[in-house]
């Protein structure tokens, strides 16, 4: 992870109704792929929206390559060096996966034709839709329509790329392209995306962030993320009663987290263990 | 705390231009591809032949109808189509497509607008047709008495009128696409009103109500006297195109938002009160 900061945020917050969804956010990130976990309605989504620059924040500030998306030149700036992959991508249905992400790439100002065809063809091969690109988007399952959204969001080799569940709908050999396709970008620039997949985030992430309530609960590595769980896992017949979590695994044994029992069966923490910890302690804290 | 050390200096180029127009180029050529387009196009020029064959009830019923009749299906169709480009990116509850690039809402409406050249084209390539083929006929019945002739022939500023309508239909068609949710019902309203405001064209040819009318039809005829007035005719015109730039500021958001809806209102309130200066009647 490079120390140059491409994203600062100080006291960000933003609320729907009497909802928080980011409380007072302070962070900062630079270069590389940066996983976000949380529950549903963690603040995730809205997080990412903040960062794309379609979403203002009620108080505190986002800094994107230093600039202030709440400023319109430098919101555009931030935009013409931009990525994004929303939940709901919006595509035109009429539109085949070509034609779509031809439109997108003249929407960020890729203009000069053959450049733009050799540049709309590179992010089709890059999620593995070369063999499809002619067709409608309307006729394409929803996996498919997702990459042609991730696609679009390569496109212009971008700085920021910010991904909301970009794994969503895919089958596990496309997961495994995206794994390559985005840590290739992780090299050079910034990837943030949120996920419900820790062995995503273990796979490519160097940084992973927890949110729950919009509030950040971890910011380190994945490893460091299972190790908050080192010496707090054990397995055992049935489940325990002072457990904070109990879950039946595929071999059928029961995995627990929280304080184990004297002569407790203890395991090597996985980043599920670790994540399940902090959100469980910080739900009880609450 | 970290030090940001990428920054960009504050001199950000406004939005590119070119790409507008590379964008206007790609919704253009969608827009030509729209099948709205071509049935109202097709049936456009199938109710004109009908027309021109009709054999007259009475003198300039041919010189009245003819235009309003061969350009009726092919405002239908640009309005259908209008409402679907402008609509693009509100539709299905979903959030605009790349919401975050350089080219914004604004930008899309500026290319969804421009596509409307198309079937303005399409409107010219159609009075053409109907200028050309009636001047060779040798022109249409007009009048009665000693007023009468057989040989009126539309003025240019008569032809162009329908080509202005289609622009100003088209242009609030993607206005109304971009303001609403929904498109289908809109489209039904648009559907219902465009017959009346095109089809049904002698309501429009009354006192007064003919300075505002979409289509403004000639010969006008007031207390016995039926008058082809090209004054009133190129200032109705003017008219037309202060609504088309109307409805071109009510699709945008931002600037020149505010300038085009105020410059276009007074263009259109100054056309109308010349048609009633110069008008006969």
């Amino acid at each position: 992870m490079s120390g140059a900061a491409v994203i600062e945020l100080t006291s960000l917050s933003k609320r729907y109704g009497s909802t928080p969804a980011v409380d007072g956010l302070d962070w900062s990130g630079g270069r590389g792929v940066i996983g976000l976990l949380g529950p549903n309605g963690a603040g995730k989504s809205t997080l990412l929206r903040m960062l794309a620059t379609v979403l203002a924040q009620d108080s505190g500030a986002i800094r994107v390559f230093g600039l202030d998306p709440a400023v319109a030149d430098e919101r555009l700036a931030i935009r013409r060096r931009l990525g994004y992959l929303p939940q709901e991508a919006g595509l035109y249905r009429n539109f085949t996966a070509y034609e779509l992400v031809d439109y997108v790439a003249v929407l960020k100002e890729i203009t000069n034709r053959p450049s733009r065809r050799d540049e709309v063809r590179r992010v089709l091969a890059d999620v593995g839709l070369t063999d499809d690109m002619h067709r409608r988007i309307r006729t394409l399952s929803a996996g498919m329509q997702r990459r042609v959204a991730l696609a679009a969001a390569l496109l212009g080799h971008p700085d920021l790329l910010v991904l909301d569940e970009p794994s969503a709908g895919l089958d596990p050999d496309q997961r495994l392209r995206l794994r390559t396709v985005l840590s290739d970008v992780g090299q050079r620039a910034t990837v943030v995306l949120s996920t419900h997949q820790t062995d995503e985030v273990a796979a490519f992430c160097q940084r992973v962030l927890v949110l729950d309530r919009g509030r950040l609960l971890f910011d380190g590595a994945p490893r460091d993320l299972a190790g908050r769980a080192a010496d707090r896992v054990w397995v055992s017949d049935a489940p325990d009663a002072g457990a904070l979590r109990s879950w039946v695994t595929g071999d059928g044994d029961i995995r627990n987290i929280g304080m184990p029992p004297p002569g407790a069966s203890v395991v090597e923490p996985t980043l599920d263990d670790g994540y399940l910890l902090i959100a469980t302690e910080d739900g009880a804290r609450t | 705390m970290t030090v940001v050390l990428e920054s960009l200096t504050s001199e950000t180029p406004p939005t590119d231009r070119s790409a507008i127009v590379e964008l206007a180029r790609i919704e253009s050529f969608r827009m030509s591809r729209r099948v709205s387009i071509w049935i109202g196009f097709a049936l456009s020029g199938l109710l004109a032949m009908t027309e021109a064959r009709n054999v007259e009830d009475w003198s300039s019923q041919k010189y009245q109808s003819l235009v309003p009749m061969a350009v009726l299906p092919l405002t239908i169709g640009v309005y259908v189509a209008g409402v679907r480009s402008g609509n693009r990116d509100r539709s299905h509850r979903r959030p605009p497509l790349a919401e975050e690039a350089p080219l914004d809402g604004d930008a899309r409406a500026w290319a969804r607008q421009a596509s409307l050249l198309v079937p303005v084209a399409m409107a010219v390539l159609l009075m053409a047709v109907i200028g050309v083929a009636s001047r060779i006929e040798g022109g249409f019945e007009v009048g009665a008495g000693l007023s009468r002739t057989d040989s009126a022939v539309h003025s240019v500023f008569e032809l162009a009128q329908p080509a202005l309508a289609v622009a100003v239909i088209g242009a609030a068609a993607v206005a109304i696409g971009r303001a609403l949710r929904r498109s289908g019902p809109a489209i039904v309203l648009g559907m219902v009103l465009l017959f009346f405001a095109v089809g049904v064209y002698w309501l429009w040819n009354d006192h007064l109500v003919y300075t505002t009318a979409l289509l403004q039809v000639q010969p006008m005829g007031f207390d016995r006297r039926e008058v082809i007035h090209t004054p009133t005719v190129i200032f109705h015109d003017l008219y037309l195109i202060g609504l088309a730039a109307l409805f071109v500021g009510l699709s945008l958001r931002q600037a020149p938002r505010r300038r085009l809806i105020g410059g276009s209102i007074a263009l259109a309130v100054v056309a109308v009160v010349a048609q009633l200066v110069v008008s006969p009647f």
